[in-house]
């Protein structure tokens, strides 16, 4: 993605100042003639030329730049470090560089930026209050003159970053097995046959089985060649499900949750596929965008891609369309996550609908109430509001329980509630 | 205070473009001859403003410094009597206005030095119309000359506002 993409603005822009200037200069003009006092008109003559002067003075086609940026920040701490180096046809004084800070994070400072060696060397410092997965679009680059007035954009800007920061229990949870999940909400075990993995069966040997597959002492016994089966170690499959519906909490909320969801959804898609178990995504907002089951190291780009294309829905999507949808890319049975703020009735009424056709569901939700308590009530009923607000909390957590274990995700940097029940479904009862 | 922020106060002033324009202010002040030093007062208030708007912390006020002094140089160069050094101080103005508009404190630093080729023809325009009143005879004729060219110069503005891809140079095909 590029602000200013290559064929696009080619023009110089005059910027509002331009105009202003301009303005003042004609209610000079005007009043120098009205009164036949030619000394405003002397005021009004340099703000009548410079902005030819301006536009003269630059570059007479888009310049071009290198951009050169990372992330280096650690823990909630995100700092963004990047150069922009011009070619020959402007000076790295006269460039302007602006980032917009993502949604889902907080200017610590004000950016700054110096030229070394003829290079626009810039930092942001942000920070993230919750996990959160973020694509940075590249920043804008413009070349304006020193006076302000006209501005040209720059050619070559391009490449995104994506910021994430994940809640740390992840790194545990590539320990938890799919298969201890059977009791709730069970799994779906592979049962491929295939030349790896742990012994399966005896069958008859075919032409092409090399040696080693052979088992020999069955043969001696038999009389003829007889060869190994084996069946490829998969811990099961996993399907994470996004609800990325509008609910009543409005859309700055939902907006962060979805933000603190989607670092979630890809910690524990990268986790499970750490494990070598397959891995299916499904984004749910007015329609299903799912991403099939799948492993390996190119599937975990995929889901990271559907997962920055993932934006809040204007318009929600009826429960049932995603539980049908459901079915056209993922078999019945498989472990299902959905991650839902369980705020409405109609989150509620997702979850049912896909346990129905046939998933095995556990719900993760993360729960609005710290992003709510930012808002001020009156001293003496913010105690009981609070108290009011934790209770139909809990309220909804527990209905949901009628059809799936869900797990209450509150402390955004700790999943150490959904990690150990997946480590024990049978004996904990997260709420 | 610290020597960052003594550093951001004096970028934020911007010395040199400032001196000028506080010099056309005052110059044109004193010059008005109005009663109860209303001159030097308006002067003062036009650059106490600008000033202040400069160290506003949000940047749209920052972008709009510039505006009381040319309100200020505006009126006081209405009340002035007609002289030639008059004509040269208020073109001064507008010329260092630019000047002090350069010298941004959001933008690197070395504006009013990176700004000289903007404001160097500004500046020669100024020149030559000051020296046109010079040699030219006295009156109101000069008034209409100037009026005319200026309205010319407003239609060509206008024109290149409209155009701005005329100040762009294809690259050859070849390059």
């Amino acid at each position: 993605m590029n602000a200013y993409p290559e064929g696009g603005s080619r023009a110089l822009v005059w910027r509002s100042r331009t105009l202003q200037l301009l303005a003042a200069a004609g209610i000079l003009l005007v009043a120098g003639v009205l009164l036949r006092d030619p000394i405003p008109l002397f005021l009004a003559l340099p703000f009548l030329v410079a902005p030819a002067a301006a536009a003269l003075s630059g570059p007479r086609a888009n310049p071009r730049a290198t951009l050169t940026w990372a992330e280096t920040g650690t823990g909630s701490e995100v700092r963004v470090l990047g150069t922009v180096r011009p070619d020959g046809s402007v000076r790295a004084g006269d460039l302007v560089v602006g980032i917009d800070t993502p949604a889902s994070l907080v200017e610590r400072s004000p950016p700054s930026q110096e030229v070394r060696d003829g290079t626009v060397v810039f930092q942001n410092d942000w920070w993230a209050p919750e996990p959160m997965i973020a694509l940075v679009p590249p920043p804008s680059v413009v070349w304006r003159d020193p006076v302000g007035l006209v501005e040209r954009p720059v050619d070559g800007i391009a490449g995104d970053l994506v910021v994430t920061r994940y809640p740390p229990e992840l790194l545990r949870l590539g320990s938890a097995r799919l298969d201890r999940t059977t009791v709730l909400p069970g799994e779906t075990r592979s049962r491929r046959i295939g030349s790896t993995g742990e012994f399966f069966g005896i069958r008859e040997a075919e032409p092409d089985d090399p040696p080693r597959r052979l088992n020999w002492p069955a043969s001696a016994r038999t009389g003829h060649l007889l060869a190994n089966e084996y069946a490829l170690e998969r811990t099961g499959d996993v399907v994470l499900l996004l609800d990325a519906r509008p609910t009543e909490l409005g859309t700055v909320v939902d907006e962060r949750l979805l933000s603190i969801t989607r670092a979630a959804v890809e910690g524990v898609a990268e986790s499970f596929l750490r494990i070598k178990s397959r891995v299916g995504l499904a984004v749910y907002g007015e329609f299903l965008d799912a991403v099939p089951l799948s492993t390996g190291r190119p599937h975990s780009f995929r889901i990271r891609n559907a997962l920055l294309r993932a934006h809040l829905a204007e318009t929600p999507g009826p429960s049932e369309r995603c539980a049908v949808a459901l079915r056209r890319y993922f078999p019945p049975g498989v472990t299902t996550i959905v991650f839902s703020s369980l705020a409405d009735e109609s989150a509620r009424t997702l979850v049912s609908h896909v346990r129905r056709r046939g998933f095995r569901v556990v719900v993760l939700s993360p729960s609005p109430l710290p992003l709510l308590s930012v808002r001020r009530l009156a001293r003496e009923d913010e105690e009981l509001a609070e108290r009011l607000t934790r209770l139909q909390r809990r309220s909804q957590v527990a209905r949901a329980w009628q059809d799936a274990p869900s797990i209450d995700w509150e402390e955004y940097r700790s999943l150490a509630g959904f990690v150990d029940f997946l480590r024990r479904p049978a004996t904990r009862r997260v709420a | 205070m610290s020597a960052r922020s003594g550093v951001l106060v004096v970028r934020r002033l911007g010395p040199p473009g400032l001196a000028l324009v506080a010099f056309s202010l005052f110059w044109l002040g004193f010059a008005t001859g109005l009663p109860a030093h209303l001159g030097p007062i308006a002067a003062s208030a036009a650059l106490a403003v600008g000033i202040a708007l400069r160290f506003v912390p949000g940047r749209g006020g920052r972008e709009l410094a510039w505006m009381p002094l040319v309100v200020g140089l505006g009126a006081l160069s209405l009340a002035s009597p007609l002289t030639v050094l008059a004509e040269l101080v208020a073109g001064l103005g507008g010329v260092a206005t630019l000047a002090w508009m350069a010298d941004d404190p959001d933008r690197l630093p070395g504006g009013f030095v990176r700004g000289f080729s903007t404001i160097a023809l500004p500046a020669f325009a100024v020149g030559v119309a000051w020296g046109s009143a010079l040699l030219l005879p006295p009156g109101v004729a000069p008034v209409g000359v100037a009026a005319a060219v200026l309205a010319v110069t407003i239609v060509a503005v206008a024109f290149l506002i409209g155009r701005p891809d005329v100040f762009d140079r294809e690259e050859a095909a070849t390059s």
